[in-house]
């Protein structure tokens, strides 16, 4: 195995909490406050571990299932995706389709513990999530699938890491839309403006809060750092894609970092100068992203 | 530069066939005559003469700034700035869209035209702005689409136009350009004429003419 | 092959035994008969496998066209291994489902036809006759519409029985013509004979066989029939027809690929074209439905969807010389068809469980069945998991192998292929996103939350269906982790499919069968070391109850949870240009409503379009022709004498 093989793991296991971090800074400063520091998170973090659960009357082992199997699933496909020029973990071909696969087992459970509760917001944040996921699955597909005719491989870690310098001089705006897709799909998928506004705290236009509203104590910690790392999941795809090759793969690394950093700047500014989006308007903001993906792809045909 | 103002251009076709405001469908509209204004320039290159010059900035002109301020003013009489429930709605529009984007592009690749070379993205981006303009003419409900769609529709022509250019003569530039120009202007007094008339520009309710 | 024939001889004698013997005694001779033949089946498929294929049968016939020829190819094994697999299953769950369900203690009848059901499927799987495969095929139908007919008191069965009688038939007709067409005239239908037709007839043969076997496996706009007759059969019953019976279409296509091979190229396009109708169709439609067991039909629509893809991906990649995309697409689809029969009999038994517990099978006022009987509700997460085609189970490696497959289209140097594989990638996305909706949803609504109609109360249910429910399960989650134990079985099937001329026989070498395995296992293993972790992290604290908020209802009722019709109502609203979903709402307009009462229905939009309304279009224009009927017994006659005049006139009047 590689050496720089679970560097991405290591990585990405200490420096997820931090994207958030930087997003909220960055909404503060453009709101003209100074803002929590930038390890909030980890505090967050450490302080809900320490405190004891409350439970929700009526719920079943789903409910915690829930959180146990999204953390594994968001970490699995970490392990599938390369960081920098060092291929991934672990990588096979076709390993795109098993991390939107365990992805999707995550969020399988994410719902079935929101309906758990037995409580209708809950429910409705669930039915949104759903929808909008099924929606945003095939826009992914058709990034990957435009990435993997550019590059003639299925694997991720072939698909990120082996991206030629040269493509981005000759195939550079079908690059340019599958990183505009793959931007609007992040936004997406972790629930940021212009789809669903994780600081507010009205039940109807709630998505992923809503659906983790009764969770506390460490439960409400393994959620957090979850979506922490479901973030830089999709900022290290959309990294990937961004950041020139060099010869070094150690060098590579660290400009892959820099970059995961910077489109978490972007997704900050994106997110304090954007509103969010009436909710029947995203289904069409997806196909849209999927349309960007598909020309992408007949340009790379 | 050429494939960049190529795909800008398509992707103005995609935004025209989700948008439902009809402001910034117009301004959209403008924005890809500007951009086929550019194209023909960077076409043309530092060879121009005179007459391709003026010929090049009359349709900058004319498309990116004269249509659009005569369909702002029609819009602005009319008071109506959003499309009513299109007979194919935005979604399915853009569905359509993708489709048609896949049929132009084979087209494209399998028409071999004098001038433009294999692989040039030029006739698949023209057929689509061609098939866009069609979409919008029959999908849409209010008659300020409907000028817009046959817009886009002669952009596509327009394209064609400029990737023959160094085949065909100036004269048949010049009646195209003329031909968009008066069909315009009569379109233009006719939508004063129709909402004056009528109070509203709803093509769908014209069917009641037919008694 | 003698177990086989051993296993069908069973069947045979048990069907008549189970009609001579008293009623009481039906459950127990039905059951050990299957339970039997389906051993002896199981034992002759995997003695096949492990290299001993047995020779063909040809018995003596007495009819003059046609023979009996049995033969044990690739194939039928692997379509036999589903068969008795899921046979064995429903038959130890019947006896307990009809004890509690049907109103009526005599189960001979359905035994007996069950028995004829297995024993026709068996039969159209072994035959190498054309006369010989539509007797047992119209033998399967028939058996599987008295099935359906078995609860005919139930308002709307016999309808949905007739529906299907009529599919059926209509798909056996254009199966004669297909085998007539490829016959050439001649008198010697076995399939070694079909299989020299002229090349020029391949094209007109497959779409023959398309429609024709695609009627039974329930291809869209031919699928009309399942949402009526799976719902209306006895739960064992659906989960044999839905896990096997339908498959046995996706049979008749494999076995005319065979037979018509090598097929125009136009054919494997066709193929994906409908298998993603097929697919969108039936989970969109899904989605609509409230009622658990048509919920589940619809969903058997997209999953036959699905397989076709991938026979049509595996087509694909013969003729466009993609050796590894035909043979993971041609795996994928055999794979998957073999992974559906397990979780959607699992999926059907839970809903007879269901329906025997609590008597409804609306989504819309069940509830909090995972705290009442924890076992069944579990085994119904291991089948939404599967159906939904997540890690670690089953359904999870046929979904991959698609995809794979869709992604070798996606590299390959020819564009229409690629369009192709990208169009694939893209319906397969949408298919699987929005059937996890729908399954996630399903089995929320039923086991999670509180019961929404307070009056449902749950009775106990016996072992005798909880255990081949837990066994199911079990085994999905077995086949998910043993994913590269398969290889061995579908390999002899690629080797039969063929492969571009002058290539090396399609091998599953480039799948990440392993691998696929691999993630299952870790995903498993993850997930609990987490949970191991939690339990020692909070050994010290254990949580306390509180209330789930609710908005702060002062009075919170069950009713207020959100129900299957309002999770899926944004989908549905989406969708609303295919479905047509009828609201029937009471108006609440004043401040204090006493009532209310919101209703939703969605029939089935194909079902309207295009075969109501040009039936009723046709009905009206032909009934002014029924004044010919009057009903007079002297314009009969003067019916008669005219007619026989003008023959007479007619015949003569030519001649000098």
């Amino acid at each position: 195995m590689n050496p720089g093989s679970p560097l991405h793991l290591l990585v990405a296991l200490l420096a997820a909490p931090l994207l958030g971090g930087i997003i909220a800074r960055i909404k503060a400063i453009a709101a003209g406050r100074h803002g929590a520091p930038l390890r909030q998170p980890y505090f967050d973090l450490m302080r809900l571990a320490r405190k004891g659960e409350v439970r929700g009357k009526g719920t079943t082992i789903l409910f915690v299932a829930g959180t146990l199997v999204t953390l594994a699933g968001a970490l699995l496909a970490i392990a599938l995706t390369p960081l920098g020029r060092f291929p991934a973990l672990l990588s096979f071909p076709g390993d795109v389709i098993a991390a939107l696969s365990v992805l999707g087992l995550g969020r399988f459970f994410t719902i079935v513990a929101a309906m758990d509760t037995g409580s209708s917001f809950e429910g409705l944040g669930a039915s949104r999530e759903a929808f909008f996921s099924a929606l945003a699955e095939p826009a992914t597909f058709i990034v990957f699938a435009a990435l993997a005719r550019a590059t003639g491989t299925v694997s991720l870690s072939g698909l990120l890491a082996g991206l030629p310098p040269a493509m981005w001089h000759s195939q550079a705006p079908a690059l340019f839309l599958a990183a505009a897709a793959l931007l609007i799909l992040l936004l997406a998928e972790n629930s940021r403006i212009p789809f669903d506004d994780p600081t507010t705290h009205l039940e109807l236009t709630m998505i992923h809060e809503v659906m983790v509203l009764d969770h506390s104590g460490p439960g409400l910690a393994t959620v957090l750092y979850g979506a922490a790392l479901k973030l830089w999941l999709f900022t290290s795809w959309l990294a990937a894609l961004l950041v020139p090759k060099t010869a070094s793969p150690w060098i590579g690394t660290l400009w892959t970092v820099g970059t995961i950093l910077g489109v978490t700047v972007l997704v900050g500014i994106t997110e304090s100068t954007m509103a969010r989006l009436r909710l029947l308007r995203v289904p069409q903001l997806l196909l849209s992203a999927a349309a960007l993906a598909a020309v992408a792809f007949l340009l790379v045909l | 530069m050429m494939d960049t103002l190529l795909i800008l251009l398509l992707l103005i076709d995609l935004r025209l066939l989700v948008t439902s405001r009809l402001n910034s469908a117009i301004h959209w509209a403008g924005a890809q005559g500007l951009l086929l204004g550019l194209l023909a320039l960077n076409n043309a290159g530092l060879h121009a003469g005179f007459g391709a010059t003026l010929l090049i900035a009359l349709t900058i002109g004319s498309k990116g700034f004269v249509f659009p301020w005569l369909l702002l003013r029609a819009l602005r009489s009319t008071g109506g700035h959003r499309e009513v429930e299109p007979y194919v709605s935005a979604n399915l529009s853009l569905l359509l869209g993708m489709v048609l984007l896949g049929i132009s592009y084979w087209l494209g690749d399998r028409l071999a035209l004098p001038g433009i070379e294999k692989g040039s993205l030029l006739v698949g981006v023209a057929f689509f702005s061609i098939l866009t303009g069609f979409l919008l003419i029959i999908a849409r409900k209010k008659a300020i689409m409907q000028v817009l769609g046959f817009l886009v529709l002669e952009n596509g022509i327009y394209l064609f136009g400029t990737g023959l250019a160094p085949h065909t003569p100036l004269f048949v530039e010049l009646a195209v350009l003329l031909d968009l120009l008066v069909a315009v202007f009569v379109m233009g007094i006719t939508l004063f004429q129709i909402t004056q008339e009528f109070d509203h520009m709803d093509t769908d309710q014209f069917h009641h003419l037919k008694e | 092959m003698i177990p086989i024939v051993i296993a069908l001889s069973v069947l045979l004698t048990s069907a008549a035994v189970v009609l001579l013997a008293p009623a009481r005694w039906s459950d127990r001779i039905g059951t050990g008969g299957v339970v039997l033949a389906s051993l002896g089946g199981l034992l002759g498929a995997g003695a096949f496998f492990c290299g001993f294929p047995g020779r063909p049968l040809h018995l003596p016939w007495p009819v003059p066209l046609g023979s009996l020829r049995l033969e044990l190819d690739a194939l039928s094994a692997l379509f036999l291994l589903p068969l008795f697999l899921v046979a064995l299953f429903t038959a130890l769950y019947s006896p307990a489902y009809l004890k509690s369900h049907g109103d009526n203690p005599d189960h001979r009848s359905f035994w007996t036809f069950t028995h004829l059901l297995l024993a026709a499927m068996t039969l159209v799987v072994l035959a190498r006759d054309a006369v010989f495969f539509l007797i047992a095929w119209e033998t399967m139908a028939i058996s599987s519409f008295l099935l359906v007919m078995h609860e005919g008191d139930r308002p709307g069965t016999v309808t949905a029985g007739w529906s299907y009688l009529i599919a059926s038939q209509v798909g056996t007709a254009l199966l004669i013509v297909f085998f007539l067409l490829l016959g050439q005239g001649g008198t010697d239908l076995s399939f070694t004979a079909l299989a020299r037709a002229p090349h020029r007839l391949a094209g007109t043969a497959f779409l023959l066989a398309l429609i024709g076997f695609g009627t039974k496996a329930g291809f869209a706009p031919l699928h009309v029939w399942l949402p009526e007759a799976h719902p209306a059969a006895p739960s064992p019953t659906s989960a044999l027809m839905s896990g096997v019976m339908i498959k046995m279409g996706i049979y008749g296509v494999l076995r005319a690929i065979v037979l018509l091979s090598p097929l125009p190229s136009w054919c494997g396009y066709l193929l994906i074209a409908v298998g993603i109708g097929s697919g969108l169709t039936g989970v969109v439609f899904a989605l609509a439905q409230h009622r658990l067991k048509r919920l589940l039909a619809y969903s058997s629509v997209e999953n036959v969807g699905i397989i076709a893809i991938g026979l049509g991906l595996g087509l694909v990649g013969l003729t466009a010389r993609l050796p590894v995309m035909a043979a993971c697409g041609f795996a994928g689809a055999l794979f998957h068809l073999f992974n559906h029969a397990l979780f959607k009999s699992l999926l059907f038994m839970g809903a007879g469980s269901l329906l025997a517990t609590t008597s409804t099978d609306d989504l819309n006022r069940l509830g909090g069945l995972l705290r009442a009987a924890p076992r069944p509700g579990r085994a119904f997460l291991a089948g939404a998991l599967s159906i939904s085609g997540l890690p670690p189970f089953n359904g999870f490696a046929g979904e991959f192998l698609l995809l794979f497959a869709a992604f070798q289209g996606v590299l390959a140097p020819a564009q229409l292929p690629a369009l192709t594989g990208l169009a694939t990638v893209a319906s397969l996305g949408i298919i699987g996103g929005l059937a996890l909706a729908c399954f996630s949803q399903a089995f929320s609504a039923v086991c999670l939350g509180t019961p929404r109609d307070g009056r449902i109360t749950p009775t106990p249910l016996p072992q005798a269906m909880v255990v081949p429910m837990e066994g199911l399960a079990l085994l999905c989650l077995l086949v998910g982790l043993a994913v590269p134990f398969f290889s061995p079985l579908l390999a002899p099937v690629l080797d039969l499919l063929g492969s571009p001329a002058g290539a090396p026989p399609l091998s599953l070498r480039a799948a990440p069968l392993g691998a696929i395995a691999g993630v299952s296992l870790l995903s498993l293993v993850l997930a609990g070391a987490f949970a191991l972790v939690r339990r020692r992290w909070l050994r010290t604290r254990p949580p306390c109850p509180a209330p789930v908020w609710g908005c702060g209802f002062a009075a919170p009722s069950p009713r207020m949870q959100t129900s299957s019709t309002s999770f899926c109502a944004p989908m549905v609203a989406f969708f609303s240009g295919l479905l047509k979903t009828r609201r029937s709402a009471s108006p609440l307009d004043e401040l204090y409503p006493d009532s209310g009462s919101l209703a939703t229905d969605t029939p089935d939009t194909v079902q309207s379009l295009l075969i109501q309304k040009p039936a009723t279009a046709i009905w009206h224009r032909i009934s002014h022709l029924r004044r010919i009927q009057s009903g007079h017994m002297h314009l009969y006659i003067l019916y008669i004498a005219l007619m026989l005049i003008l023959l007479l006139l007619w015949k003569l009047g030519g001649r000098p």
